[in-house]
């Protein structure tokens, strides 16, 4: 609300500041940073490759022009104008950013240099940065309309045929996910099926503890602390803490180590991914409840509705949007500590990232980082389109 | 709120804190306990350094990512919430919104192949991490304040400075103070991964017991990592009502 007032009355300059910086971070970055980092091996010690060296004239020709054409517009007086040629701009500079480093690369990856790993340097990560400073300039001002929205898809297109095309196929990443594909979508899968669990255990418990908690005064202190304080404690040293009472409960009871029960493996990081994510759950179905207007709860028992209707047919639905919010901070964490239980034996994403951080190579972190940050951005962007739908009175 | 018959708050941080620190120099203590609850293992407890030496590095990570991440998230927040600055608020709520999404564990392992291995790459991604928070805060905090009470200051022919420093940062404070709390509770979590990648800390015990599959040692560190972080979110958490109180 308050945010909406401060946006209204904002300081419109003529001209656009952040298209301006982040189009200055592009050029310095591409100037004077490693576009390209070549690794005779796997993991033998990086060589800076600069731009021009990498792409040649034509491409630095080409990525010279869209940021002077975004400098350029951001002059323009016309808000509107400006808006749509940064957003064209910017998506375009990512993608051919993102191509340009993968059709160097596979120049450079001769015969005479035939394990030599290719990857993205700084200068192309800071430059992609610059892209999208570019991009998010004109986000808030863009989003209701309906050419940006097809645009936006276009672009997401773009950079799957990108992948798919076979263009990236010589960088570093991409080769070390050609290594294991089949690994590669086994460990995702169960990425997310440990992940998806734990949200879906943690809301079955997590919902009606917070709705008990919601009703009863003496109970909310005690369940919002213990939820909170368990939270707190950080992720390997819960699944640490889960080992040897696993380990005991299977030695102890042949009948759930038959079924797969064990100090290490997928229980103890069910249980502590399923622990987490109670807290967001019961915090928000607290407050969601909280938020009802009593004078709704009254007119509904005014009408004639029973307990039971009441709560289903008008609380639920008027809290479902706050109790999701809850769900996707719940999921966004679940699948980044999904990753540390790799550790106990878990699988999943973090195997890659661990495996790489134990043979120092790098690819294969990225192999594992990269996917693990874009499930939860994915997670989080799904959900907020769900939340948005779910809210009343919002577009259905 | 003191309820009859209880310790006052300070008395029981206090209380907290010495339990911790006994706990960190009762190596004879530890030793006895995890042999009688693992017999059967040789060794039961981490012996390439002492308990409170892994904790003074821990401490030492999260202390200092968390001091640079409050330094310059507040100025960052404090900056683009000026006149000058409000271009660059969406790009910022962008960045931290989706700052906050990146798991702190993939940051931590992003660092390693930009930075290396260690003490210093390990610092470097709690502080980029610990930042999102701090600066999300601190900008809801001072965009929070009523826009009557800007200009009441205004009116009072107050200077923009004073304005800050007398009436908006006082009021953010307590807002500021939470994101500078989860701050320094996320970086003590992620500072125990960080023995993964070389940093030390009491998540060394944790990495060193599951790669020799002996619980006991597992044990040793997670426990005493559980406890600091509970005692670091007491703390700040304790810092923070207080402000509220003093508003």
């Amino acid at each position: 609300m308050k945010r909406e007032v401060a946006e209204k009355d904002r300081f419109s300059p003529d001209r656009d500041r952040v298209v301006i910086a982040g189009s200055l971070l592009i050029i310095l970055a591409l100037t004077f940073l490693p576009f390209l980092v070549v690794r005779a091996t796997r993991i033998s010690p990086p060589a800076g490759l600069s731009f021009f060296g990498a792409v040649g004239p034509v491409p630095l020709f080409g990525i010279a022009a869209l940021v002077t054409a975004s400098v350029f517009s951001s002059f323009r007086k016309d808000s509107r104008w400006r808006t749509a040629t940064s957003a064209w701009l910017s998506r375009m500079l990512v993608i051919l950013i993102l191509w340009q480093a993968g059709v160097a690369s596979s120049r450079l990856l001769g015969p005479d240099i035939p394990f030599a790993r290719i990857s993205l340097g700084s200068g192309a990560w800071l430059s992609l940065l610059g892209a999208f400073t570019v991009m998010s300039s004109c986000r808030s001002s863009a989003k209701s309309d309906r050419v940006f929205v097809v645009f936006c898809w276009g672009f997401y297109a773009a950079l799957l045929l990108l992948i798919i095309s076979g263009e990236l196929d010589s960088l570093s990443f991409m080769v070390e996910y050609s290594n294991r594909s089949a690994r590669f979508w086994k460990e995702i899968s169960r990425h997310i099926t440990l992940s998806l669990s734990a949200v879906t255990l943690g809301l079955m418990l997590g919902f009606p503890l917070g709705v008990t908690a919601f009703r009863r005064d003496q109970l909310r202190t005690v369940i919002l602390s213990s939820a909170n304080t368990l939270q707190t404690i950080p992720s390997l040293a819960m699944f640490g803490l889960m080992i040897a009472p696993l380990a005991w409960a299977a030695r102890s009871f042949p009948f759930l180590a038959s079924m797969g029960v064990g100090g290490i493996g997928w229980t103890p990081a069910l249980i502590a991914l399923t622990v987490y994510s109670l807290l967001p759950i019961i915090r928000n179905t607290i407050s969601a409840f909280s938020m009802i207007d009593p004078s709704i709860t009254e007119s509904g028992l005014g009408i004639g509705m029973s307990r039971g209707q009441l709560f289903y047919r008008v609380e639920l639905p008027i809290a479902m949007p706050v109790i999701l919010t809850g769900v996707r901070i719940s999921g966004v964490q679940a699948i980044g500590n999904t990753a540390v239980a790799a550790l106990i034996g878990a699988g999943g994403l973090g195997q890659f990232i661990f495996q790489g951080l134990g043979e120092a190579a790098p690819d294969l972190i990225l192999l594992g980082a990269i996917p693990t940050v874009a499930l939860a951005l994915a997670a989080d962007s799904i959900l907020k389109r769900l939340t948005e739908k779910l809210r009343p009175g919002g577009n259905p | 709120m003191r309820l009859p018959g209880t310790f006052p708050r300070w008395a029981r941080l206090s209380l907290l804190i010495a339990a911790f620190t006994a706990l960190l120099f009762a190596g004879p203590a530890w030793e006895g306990t995890l042999r009688t609850l693992f017999p059967g293992q040789r060794s039961v407890i981490y012996e390439r350094a002492s308990l409170a030496r892994l904790a003074g590095e821990h401490m030492i990570l999260t202390g200092l990512s968390s001091a640079l991440a409050t330094l310059l998230g507040v100025t960052a927040g404090i900056i683009v919430t000026r006149k000058r600055g409000r271009d660059f608020l969406p790009v910022v709520d962008d960045i931290t919104s989706i700052g906050q999404t990146f798991p702190p564990v993939a940051v931590l392992a992003l660092a390693v192949p930009a930075l290396g291995f260690g003490f210093t790459p390990t610092i470097f991604a709690l502080f980029l991490y610990g930042l999102m928070p701090v600066l999300h805060n601190t900008v809801a905090g001072l965009l929070e304040i009523q826009p009557e009470v800007m200009d009441a200051a205004e009116g009072l022919g107050m200077r923009p400075s004073q304005i800050l420093f007398t009436v908006e940062l006082p009021l953010a404070l307590p807002v500021i103070m939470g994101g500078i709390r989860t701050s320094a509770v996320i970086s003590v979590g992620t500072a125990t991964i960080g023995a993964t990648i070389g940093a030390g800390g009491l998540g060394a015990p944790i990495i060193s017991g599951l790669i020799s599959q002996n619980p006991a040692v597992v044990l040793h560190g997670a426990v005493p990592a559980a406890l600091l972080a509970i005692l670091v979110d007491k703390v700040l958490g304790e810092a923070e009502a207080s402000m509220i109180r003093g508003r």
